[in-house]
């Protein structure tokens, strides 16, 4: 007998023959079929569609963002430098490319973006003539750990100004920033004048955080640099007139300044500069440091007094236990977390939500703040406002000891009240010093005739070194570097410049000059009165490196969480709105809504895991025995 | 006399839906899935309330935040754990107790039998999912949840579920032997939910990004952030779909064999 196919070839086919076919169509289709997935995948992430769950938007552009972007001034360009970096930065690459190109269709052909291929040479010049800083990183190769370097940065240029640069996007704080971060640049890269912002850091190098040298806010004044970029200077001190060119300044946690210093805060404020100025009583150093004494004095509130605000020498505590924020502490090897009444919320039912500048605010976390009341009789007199911008509750109490404040506890028996946290003064102020010598100066000789509402000031005569060094004073300067100090006074006294100007009297023409010695560069005007515009924060801290994100340092959440960013914004914010830059307000805010839980006592905690551990387990298991017992007992 | 017409053949979805049924009876009256979605819930419970380490997987108290990111950030490894033990018995069992000749012989495709094994362990995980909800409630009542990444992390959740389970079927397919189905399983998810992200890291910039690519916790990563991208779930969706048809063919070609 025969098998059909050996007979006939062209007839049925073994089963063997039939099963070898089958497995090879079986084979090509399934090559067939993963051609198509993974060109359905070379497709698919070519395309930037996507859905945002967020509640805020998060990864959408903000119509603030759109506003900015359809008044652009000038036509923009933004060039990005990326590659070379971990695989895991593909996420925030893609989360980029998509704000990118989202901010290319708002604009209407305004901006453009390009993404500069790094990987080639061209690409690589390119970034060298832009001065595009390569990143730095550690990455793990094999069992080493080697050095590598990548490109994570932008460039955005308006017109023919110069370009403003972003860089280490690839940071975790900078990535939730990031919408905020590149319409900063381009406002700043599209500013027809050169603002410029001061920053005075009274902290010093006594970051016991940071390691030595290094101040408290270097992660802030770091931010500052990423988005208003070179127009950012640092200062040492106000022992010396600020140059006319800064407009606002940011002084932080001012410790013991002298007469002189406070005399040149208040000179640059009647010359129409605006301050952020974040006192600081109590920080952290004090705290693990100090065991006794009084709240750390800014050396300004004598002249504060003299603006008709008092800071006393106490600090503000909460007593309402529902503001209390928790942090950790080390009890051994374990972390756990207390509350204070010192390190409390700052809710938005105590803000004033109708400035701009803190509109849409979330709540903050505000760290021993200095106790500030107004003298509301004074600021009338004066013609000035006050506003306040952030209280406490008003079960806000005044500490003065610093035993108490050590032991936490908010001492029993005190008056509550709604303390003022951060305050807005605005309007006309007389000079605390009108018609007497410049502080640290010998006065003029008696004959000397002073010119009505001019006397004879920094710019006008040489000034006294500062009566004591200021205290926090680097040895070595930053850049840019402060101005040297006032030489003789020039022979013929300068007008005052800017808005204060408009206030201040003016000077009528100055008698001839003294034909010797030659006359040496002016400095700014001595003014006596003008309008100002003072932000005060009771607290610094808010601002500081270990009670924000992402600082690299090493204490644990909820520090390193939650609340800390908040009071990076309202610092932000405040300066953006000094500054005059409110379409970036809105931005920041959107980014920062914290979501901190209202932490139940141990009980209910300790209640709420056990249920959570055991409910669903025992219901489930419940279940499954039930069914198990069932099944057996029908056989 | 005219003869009778045949009796229309349901449609795949009709089979699957059959074949579903089929599965969910068989398998709930087993205390087996009982035992993981108990063990499941019980395990998450843990790592959120109580934490991992303090600088990765603090506990939820620690963080003081109202967010679930740490309960979403563990089920990738959870996962790769848990769908091994749902897939392992769905072929390797068939097939060691000669019941997958029966099934072949009844008017159902191969295709509908993979999808109606694949949802009946879909709908297991969709339990597992659904036993951690309470974890949510509570974290709502404590604080203001964005619920935007709770969906987003279910649904990525759902999709990389549904992307290992798929394989599992797969890996089940071929072998008689539900331990070794079990150990293949678990290995290839660790892999794809773990390592791949981990080599990304450590390789040189040549294999890193195509590790990253294929990594099934790194798609799920922007998912769970409340980001639903058409490439992440183009992704979920075509390697479910390769393995489904993988495990079809692998199944219809025993009828050969």
């Amino acid at each position: 007998m025969t098998t059909p196919s050996a007979t006939n070839p062209g007839a049925v086919p073994t089963a063997r023959a039939r099963s070898q076919s089958v497995a090879t169509l079986s084979l090509v289709a399934s090559g067939l079929f993963l051609l198509v997935v993974i060109l359905l995948n070379v497709v698919a992430s070519r395309t930037s569609a996507r859905m945002d769950l967020t509640e805020e938007g998060l990864y959408t552009l903000s119509p603030g963002t759109r506003t900015l972007l359809a008044q652009l001034p000038d036509p923009a360009t933004v060039r990005v430098f990326w590659g070379g970096l971990e695989a895991s930065s593909e996420l925030v690459r893609r989360k980029y490319a998509a704000l990118l190109s989202e901010m290319e269709e708002a604009s209407g052909g305004r901006l453009g973006v390009r993404w500069v291929d790094v990987g080639s040479d061209a690409g690589k010049d390119e970034a060298r003539d832009a001065g595009v800083q390569k990143y730095m990183f550690r990455q793990r190769v094999g069992d080493k750990v080697v050095n590598q370097e990548g490109y994570s940065a932008l460039v955005v240029q308006s017109g023919a100004r110069q370009p403003v640069h972003l860089e280490a996007l690839i940071d975790p704080s900078r990535e939730r920033q990031f919408e905020y971060l590149v319409a900063s640049a381009l406002v700043s890269a599209g500013r027809r004048s050169q603002k410029v912002l001061a920053v005075i850091d009274g902290s010093g190098g006594g970051n016991p955080m940071g390691g030595g040298g290094r101040g408290r806010f270097e992660a802030f004044k770091k931010d500052l640099r990423g988005e208003y970029g070179d127009i950012v200077q640092t200062w040492h001190s106000l022992a010396q007139p600020l140059a006319e060119n800064i407009e606002t300044l940011l002084l932080l946690a001012p410790a013991r300044l002298t007469e002189v210093e406070a005399y040149h805060l208040e000179q640059f404020l009647l010359r129409g500069g605006r301050v952020l100025a974040c006192l600081d009583p109590v920080n952290f150093i004090d705290y693990m440091q100090s065991p006794s004494g009084e709240a750390q004095a800014s050396g300004l509130e004598a002249w504060l007094e003299h603006v008709g605000v008092s800071v006393g020498t106490s600090v503000a505590a909460e007593s309402d236990a529902a503001m209390h924020l928790v942090y950790p502490v080390w009890t051994g090897s374990q972390v756990d977390v207390s509350k204070s009444g010192y390190w409390f919320k700052v809710s938005e039912e105590n803000l004033d939500t109708g400035h701009p500048a803190l509109a849409g605010m979330p709540p903050f976390a505000i760290y021993w703040p200095a106790a500030l009341s107004v003298d509301a009789a004074r600021q009338a007199a004066g013609g000035r406002k006050a506003t306040v911008l952030a209280s406490t509750t008003p079960s806000g109490v005044r500490v003065g000891e610093m035993d108490a404040i050590r032991r936490g506890e908010v001492s029993p028996g005190l008056t509550p009240e709604r303390i003022p946290l951060a305050l807005l003064v605005e309007g006309p102020l007389e000079s605390m010093w009108a018609g007497k010598p410049v502080p640290g100066e010998a006065p003029p000789p008696a004959d000397e005739p002073l010119l009505p509402g001019l006397v004879p000031g920094a710019g006008s005569s040489t000034p006294a070194p500062p009566a004591e060094p200021a205290p926090a004073a680097p040895a070595a300067p930053e850049q840019p570097a402060p101005p040297a100090p006032a030489e003789p006074a020039p022979a013929e006294p300068q007008g005052p410049k800017g808005e204060a100007g408009e206030d201040a009297p003016v000077a009528p023409p100055a008698a001839p000059a003294v034909p010797a010695p030659p006359a040496p560069p002016a400095g700014p005007q001595r003014l006596d009165r003008g309008t100002i515009r003072l932000v005060l924060l009771s607290d610094a801290d808010v601002l500081s490196d270990y009670l924000g994100q992402d600082n690299g340092l090493t204490l644990p959440p909820p520090f390193g969480r939650g609340l800390g960013t908040g009071g990076k914004v309202v610092g932000a914010n405040l300066l953006d709105w000094l500054m005059g830059d409110d379409a970036l307000l809105s931005l920041r805010t959107k980014a920062a809504k914290p979501r901190v839980i209202e932490r139940p006592d141990d009980g209910t905690r300790s209640l709420l895991q056990l249920l959570n551990l055991s409910v669903v387990p025992l219901l489930v298991g419940f279940t499954g025995l039930v069914v198990f017992l069932r099944r057996r007992s029908q056989g | 006399m005219s003869p009778q017409p045949a009796p229309a053949r349901p449609g795949c979805g009709a089979q699957s839906l059959g074949v579903l049924r089929k599965e969910l009876r068989a398998t709930l009256v087993s205390p087996i899935p009982y035992i993981l979605v108990a063990l499941f819930a019980l395990a998450l419970s843990y790592v959120f309330f109580y934490g991992l380490d303090e600088r990765r997987n603090p506990s939820f108290w620690l963080l003081s935040t109202a967010s679930v990111n740490t309960l979403f950030g563990v089920i990738p490894v959870a996962f790769a754990v848990l769908v091994p033990a749902l897939t392992m018995r769905m072929w390797s069992e068939e097939m060691r107790a000669g019941t997958l000749e029966t099934l072949r012989t009844m008017p159902v495709s191969a295709g509908a039998l993979v999808l109606g094994k694949f949802l009946a362990c879909w709908v297991l995980l969709a339990a597992c999912l659904l036993a951690t909800l309470p974890i949510v409630l509570t974290v709502d009542g404590l604080g203001d949840l964005d619920w935007g990444p709770v969906w987003g992390g279910y649904l990525g959740a759902m999709f990389l579920g549904g992307a290992l389970v798929a394989l599992g079927l797969w890996i089940s397919g071929l072998t008689r032997h539900q331990v070794v189905a079990f150990l293949v399983t678990l290995f290839a998810g660790l892999v794809l939910c773990q390592l791949l992200t981990s080599m990304a890291s450590d390789a040189n910039s040549g294999l890193g990004p195509v590790f990253h690519a294929i990594a099934l916790d790194a798609r799920y990563d922007a998912l769970g952030r409340g980001v639903l991208e058409v490439r992440d779930l183009a992704y979920f969706a075509s390697f479910t779909a390769f393995f489904l048809y993988l495990n079809a063919e692998s199944i219809d070609s025993r009828r050969y064999a």
